[in-house]
């Protein structure tokens, strides 16, 4: 039988996708305090270079996301799955609610990138929240052992 | 749990297994029952505590190691509802 097992990044991968994510915040800090105004950042024609910092984000984002876990069993590849369901779910709401927001102010051309970007955020923030919520569950019946 | 209507009589359905009692009856940790099936502690404390159902895969390696069949260590619990 074939193994259906998702092929993930090793764990270091982890490591490298946070230094990435640090590297480009420091960047958006440094041209936002450099005197680029905040809605450069989120202009549809915005410079070349804006865009490269979301690129940038979006490596770091998907190497965390999708590098292994110390223990990856099949639990973790549940919370997985749940994660992207509830990711999915979170986005099409943001972005119903963002998309309404917006026809009614008048900002509705930002960057594409920034989807992609709020969707690993997303998925990061979720995954993480399952695994931990399990963990403080699992220490709450360490007695039973 | 799930609730399933039957004709006029309403069945609720609850998953159950016996995981825990087996492991104590072994005398084995969460620890070294998940060593001995490759998986996690919490993915053990999670079926232990209903939280998680095992893929087939997972259950019959359960049911190899406490030399029971699937049956028997899963279990499907129907209560009538008024």
């Amino acid at each position: 039988m074939k193994n259906s097992k998702i092929v993930l990044f090793p764990r270091i991968f982890r490591l490298i996708g946070a230094v990435i994510v640090l590297i480009a915040i420091i960047i958006f800090c440094i041209k936002l305090f450099s005197g680029v105004k905040f809605e450069e950042f989120i202009k549809f024609d915005t410079d070349i270079r804006i865009y490269a910092i979301y690129a940038i984000l979006i490596l770091g984002f998907f190497l965390i996301a999708f590098s292994k876990e110390k223990f990856e069993d099949e639990l973790i590849a549940h919370f997985r799955v749940m994660a992207v369901l509830i990711t999915t779910i979170l986005h099409s709401i943001f972005f119903f609610i963002f998309t309404f927001t917006s026809l009614t102010l008048h900002f509705i051309n930002f960057p594409a990138i920034i989807l992609m970007n709020s969707l690993f955020f997303f998925y990061i923030i979720t995954f993480n929240i399952l695994k931990f919520h399990e963990k403080f569950k699992n220490r709450n019946n360490d007695n039973f052992d | 749990m799930r609730n399933l209507k039957i004709g006029i009589t309403t069945i609720s359905i609850s998953m159950r297994n016996y995981v825990r009692d087996e492991r104590k009856r072994k005398k084995l940790k969460q620890e070294e029952l998940a060593a001995a099936l490759k998986v996690s502690r919490q993915t053990i404390n999670a079926i232990e505590g209903n939280r998680y159902l095992p893929s087939l895969a997972l259950a019959l390696k359960l049911s190899m190691f406490f030399d029971m069949s699937v049956n028997e260590l899963f279990i499907f619990e129907k209560h009538e509802l008024p």
